[in-house]
């Protein structure tokens, strides 16, 4: 089912369909907006603006590390939190689109994941450049981010997967998402280093939350700049792997069935 | 050469429950209600050739639109066989695959990727969909703006140009105009002769009759006349009346 040759073959066919797809999803949130695609990296410059404010004069600390540590945990949560609460509504988004024409399936998720992705490339060049201009250190260690945006892609990938299916299934989990996706920001270490808590049950949840280790495979590149312990990316790329196949499974199993209940 | 066989085809749904909510999903496990199944198409099996123009007629909810969706891959939970030969351009509902916030000429973009043209090629027959559709002028407004005539034409415009091997339509004439319906006749036309099969659902008998040379008469999901087209449209309207 997932041979290398036959994934080839899917690309080809369908990579122009992809940018289509996604560029249509552009021109609809920002036409007859003045600013337009300014906003993607606005809003969380603005973000990050006000939570810095705040929590830097409420843990007394100096407001310009205090940016970048959460610069550097905002930007892998961003990205996950992007693709699941898009995605798993995006069969219900289209499916004017999925009820008369025939499309594979697995399109939907993968233009979710490859928007999210490009909207956190840029958000990301964007704040490295306000970085560099408030005076902080940009080290070489930064390189290793592709494979950190990899190891965090896979992972909400094969999350993307299952929630797409199941929530057009499950329509509450529309409503429920956002709650787990504010429980979850909070309970991973990006407004707080995650040594701050070190017995309890709090600690347990932020340590056995996956979110916490993609964080340091972004934390110590753009905040430390030093390279992430090798038991990260071994912790980090096991999680996406599972998650990966775990959701393709679920997906192929599941994704005729999706057509009865839109 | 393109063809289509369909070999023992059903499609059932499950009926909607109108309101899935938790009390009602457990009490109904409590009885041990039996699921809803509605039986869409029974055991259907046809075979199409190139040269063919099928016209597909019936009542409301006879299932021949669940056919042409089922052909078409849109509906993959069915069991049974369908292999198909050829490219196949599906123009099943008005508007059909179109995006409303879009103009519409983005669209035919998001269209001819969706039926699997590179981008040169539908750069290529941009032109000659809007010039055949009519629209020039209102091509670069949202189509959400139309009106139904003129998502015909333009729906209609794309899924011809792209000269497929194969084209399915459902109910797509009855909104054109005259003219249009004149251009479109000819259009067809045309695709017929470099080869290709025809798939149309109607209600429009005469419509059916000045198109088609095979005609299936569907009733409750199953075909229960299949021949050439005068002889079973005398047959459908003996059953009417």
């Amino acid at each position: 089912m997932f041979s290398p040759s036959k994934i080839i073959t899917f690309i080809k066919k369908y990579n122009f369909l992809i940018f289509v797809l996604i560029q249509k999803q552009f021109i609809v949130r920002y036409r007859r907006t003045l600013i337009g695609y300014l906003w993607n990296i606005l809003n969380p410059l603005v973000a990050i603006t006000i939570l810095t404010l705040i929590f830097s004069t409420l843990f007394k600390l100096d407001p310009k590390t205090f940016a970048i540590f959460l610069f550097s945990g905002l930007i892998a949560f961003n990205l996950f939190s992007a693709c699941i609460s898009i995605g798993s509504r995006t069969f219900i988004e289209y499916h004017g689109l999925i009820d008369k024409v025939y499309l594979p399936k697995i399109l939907f998720p993968i233009c979710t994941v490859v928007s999210a992705l490009l909207d956190s490339f840029l958000v990301f060049v964007a704040l490295l450049i306000v970085m560099f201009f408030l005076g902080s250190p940009i080290s070489v260690n930064l390189l290793i981010l592709p494979i950190s945006y990899l190891a965090i892609t896979i992972f909400s990938f094969g999350l993307t997967l299952i929630l797409s299916i199941l929530t057009v299934f499950f329509r509450d989990l529309q409503q429920i998402i956002p709650y787990i996706l504010q429980s979850l920001f909070f309970l991973s270490p990006i407004l707080y280093p995650k040594t701050n808590f070190r017995d309890g049950l709090l600690s347990v949840i932020i340590n056995i939350n996956p979110i916490s280790v993609y964080v340091e495979l972004f934390r110590a590149p753009i905040y430390e700049g030093k390279l992430p312990d090798l038991i990260y990316f071994i912790y980090g790329f096991s999680l996406s792997f599972t998650s990966l196949l775990i959701g393709l499974l679920f997906f192929f199993k599941y994704k005729h069935l999706i057509i009865l209940k839109l | 050469m393109s063809s289509i066989i369909i070999k023992n085809l059903s499609l059932s749904f499950e009926s909607h429950y109108v309101n899935d909510t938790f009390r009602e999903l457990f009490v109904r496990r409590l009885k041990k209600q039996p699921k809803l199944e509605k039986k869409i198409l029974k055991n259907i099996s046809l075979k199409f050739v190139t040269g063919e123009k099928i016209g597909i007629i019936g009542h409301n909810g006879a299932g021949k639109s669940s056919l042409l969706k089922a052909i078409c891959k849109i509906y993959e939970h069915y069991s049974g066989i369908i292999k198909i030969d050829g490219k196949v351009a599906p123009l099943l509902e008005i508007g059909a695959g179109f995006i409303a916030d879009l103009t519409g000429r983005e669209n035919i973009t998001l269209n001819g990727a969706i039926l699997g043209l590179a981008k040169k090629d539908i750069i290529n027959i941009e032109e000659e969909i809007i010039n055949f559709s009519g629209l020039s002028e209102s091509i670069d407004q949202p189509v959400k703006y139309y009106s139904t005539g003129m998502y015909t034409r333009l729906a209609f415009s794309i899924a011809t140009t792209i000269k497929p091997e194969i084209l399915i339509l459902d109910e797509v004439f009855s909104s054109g105009d005259l003219s249009f319906y004149r251009k479109g006749r000819a259009r067809i036309k045309k695709i017929m002769d470099t080869a290709g099969i025809l798939i149309c659902v109607s209600h429009d008998l005469s419509t059916i009759k000045a198109t088609c040379n095979r005609v299936i008469l569907m009733q409750n999901g199953a075909v229960i006349k299949d021949g050439p087209t005068d002889e079973v449209i005398k047959f459908y309207k003996s059953t009417i009346s």
